[in-house]
């Protein structure tokens, strides 16, 4: 073997070697944390912290706040995902741009704005307090904050979705005697349901996760306001181990949520090719 | 009967055709990629607006522009097959079949009897509840014709029917498409680039160039005009023809006055293809095995597509053109207005349903 040879193997392994390390180190970075969490914590404690009135509290209010904004996001989203996947009109790429924008804005932003919009003072929320209504700092303030932060990983989805099915397909569908409606239910909606599935469900585990906006907008009531992200900073101060055990349940969650998602779209990918 | 003026204004040309096709007709629109067949049939079955036009179908107006009527796609009774048959992919082949006849609120057990009748006259009995995305290209191809005729239209249209099938299976399916569409007594457009389609499934052929209509006759008529190209392209000698048996037992085709000896199992209608270079040109009578030999005269020679060969062209009664080497042509002088034998083997003659 002579020098050169010599040299580049010696190169290769270092590439090897360098490209493990580098791994090896981030996937430590993401993992260190998470673990340590589960170390701060006995089975017995966390039981006892989860079933703490503040914790069952701030989890059935989360799971009921996701769960309704959620349904609100893909009644209001359907539409919109699937005219904007199917026509070309003048002004699409800016309506797309706006759905897209709470992904990028800062939650606070988010929470400022949705003050300034639905606060006592504030543009519509003015009208309201006309009619005794009062929307900030209260449950529903949870949820249309939620909505607002979560609605783009919906709608983005629902569009992919729905241009993914052939235009085609709802054309034959037409030709054989069924209106637009009937299309949509019977051929686009079972074709893009899988993928559909997997945008709702990170919608839900967005909303499930917000913390900025919700704080700004609805304050941290328990009870009223305080979901689980709100709890587990809230009682940072007075019960860690309940902040502990709903940052684990959270975790999971969303472990799962993301590993059914690749699940669904990898059996979406083999169903009709 | 349908009646159809068209004009839209497409990317590089516009649009612009009239259509009538009878009852029970079959009009073949051949033409180029792009020449606007698609989109002809996308106008009719209303899954496009034209910008200008009318479309009358059995006495009902579907669509004109003048008066602001517009039809949509799912109330005008329009048989569609697509080219690449747009099958549902979440639905079983009976699913298929059966999706118009659910949006005609037919009674259950009505649709169920239409959908088997169609099942067993296009033999998909047994992959009836198979999903269609486990069906071969043949089995799709019927079921979308199926599904196509199953709500009983008042015009059915085939995009390509053929197109997305190996040549094998075009061959089998070819005469149980020709077939099935002579029953149906409504008119059909087929879009197709393909000469044979048109011989053995048209009735009347028009001939779209840049979204115009520059000819219309018979399909012989389209497919041997020279201007056309058309029988240039694939195989100038295709015919139509009608198998008949001779008193021997030999089988023959007859196409005009002329009969070829085949080696067929079909009979009726058929259509007949000869590859040029399977044609041998003699000065007086061959004495050999090959069985078909007529007599002729030479119309013209002119070069042929293969550098250094000639296609000769003898009217024998219909025109037959063999392919000869520029050499042959040379050592046997043949000329213009010269008689000559055409000779071949009866394997030579390809017999399609």
């Amino acid at each position: 073997m002579n020098l050169q040879t010599n040299r580049k193997t010696a190169a290769r392994v270092g590439t090897t070697i360098l490209t493990a390390a580098l791994i090896f180190l981030f996937l430590l970075f993401i993992t260190l944390p998470l673990i340590s969490l589960f170390t701060r914590i006995s089975p017995a404690d966390m039981l006892t912290a989860l079933t703490s009135p503040s914790a069952l509290q701030a989890l059935a209010l989360s799971a009921a706040t996701a769960l309704v904004s959620t349904v609100i996001v893909i009644l209001f989203g359907t539409p919109l995902a699937y005219i904007n996947a199917r026509v070309r009109y003048p002004g699409r790429n800016i309506v797309d741009t706006l759905t897209d924008l709470p992904i990028v804005l800062p939650p606070t932003v988010a929470g400022l704005a949705l003050l300034t919009a639905f606060g006592a003072n504030g543009m519509l929320g003015q009208y309201f307090s006309l009619f005794g209504i009062k929307i900030a700092f209260t449950t529903v303030a949870v949820v249309i904050a939620q909505i607002f932060v979560a609605s783009p990983f919906y709608i983005r989805q629902a569009r992919a979705s729905f241009e993914a099915v052939d235009a085609e397909y709802e054309y034959a569908s037409r030709t054989l005697g069924a209106g637009v409606v009937t299309t949509f239910f019977r051929v686009t909606l079972p074709l893009a349901a899988g993928s559909l599935l997997s945008g709702i469900i990170m919608t839900f585990a967005r909303a499930l996760g917000e913390f900025g906006a919700t704080m700004m907008f609805a304050g941290n009531l328990p009870g009223k306001t305080q979901t689980m992200p709100l709890a587990i900073y809230g009682e940072m101060q007075s019960d860690m181990a309940v902040s502990i055990a709903l940052s684990i349940v959270l975790v999971l969650f969303s472990f799962a949520i993301i590993l059914i998602v690749k699940y669904l779209g990898n059996r979406e990918a083999a169903k009709y090719a | 009967m349908l009646n159809a003026y068209l004009k839209k204004e497409l990317r590089d040309f516009t649009l612009d055709a009239e259509l009538t096709v009878e009852d029970g007709e079959t009009l073949a629109l051949l033409g180029s990629n792009g020449a606007g067949k698609s989109t002809i049939l996308k106008l009719l079955a209303g899954l496009m607006k034209p910008d200008e036009g009318r479309i009358e179908l059995g006495g009902l107006v579907l669509s004109d522009t003048a008066k602001r009527i517009f039809r949509p796609a799912e109330e005008r009774r329009v048989g569609y097959m697509f080219q690449n048959y747009a099958l549902f992919p979440h639905m079983t082949a009976r699913e298929n079949i059966s999706y118009g006849l659910l949006m005609q609120k037919l009674p259950k057990r009505d649709c169920a009897l239409r959908v088997g009748e169609l099942l067993e006259t296009l033999g998909l009995s047994e992959v009836a509840d198979e999903p269609v995305t486990k069906l071969s290209g043949g089995q799709r191809q019927r079921t979308a014709l199926a599904r196509a005729l199953a709500p009983h239209p008042a015009l059915l249209l085939l995009d390509e029917p053929l197109s997305a099938l190996d040549s094998k299976t075009q061959e089998r399916l070819r005469g149980t498409l020709a077939g099935v569409i002579r029953q149906e007594e409504i008119p059909c457009i087929l879009v197709t680039h393909s000469v044979l389609d048109t011989l053995s499934v048209a009735d009347t052929t028009a001939v779209l160039e840049r979204g115009r209509i520059t000819a219309r006759g018979t399909p012989e008529e389209i497919v041997h005009n020279p201007a056309y190209g058309f029988a240039t392209a694939e195989n100038p000698n295709m015919f139509r023809g009608s198998v008949w048996v001779k008193e021997s037992g030999a089988v023959c085709v007859r196409v005009g006055c002329v009969d070829f000896r085949a080696v067929t199992t079909l009979s009726g209608v058929v259509t007949v293809s000869i590859r040029p270079e399977e044609l041998i040109l003699s000065r007086s009578r061959l004495e050999s095995t090959a069985v078909n030999s007529f007599a002729g005269r030479i119309v013209k020679i002119a070069d042929a597509p293969e550098a250094g060969t000639k296609f000769v062209q003898v009217d024998i009664g219909i025109p037959l053109t063999a392919a000869v080497t520029q050499q042959s042509v040379e050592r046997l002088a043949f000329t213009e207005g010269e008689r000559v034998t055409v000779t071949c083997k009866a394997t030579a003659v390809n017999v399609f349903g």
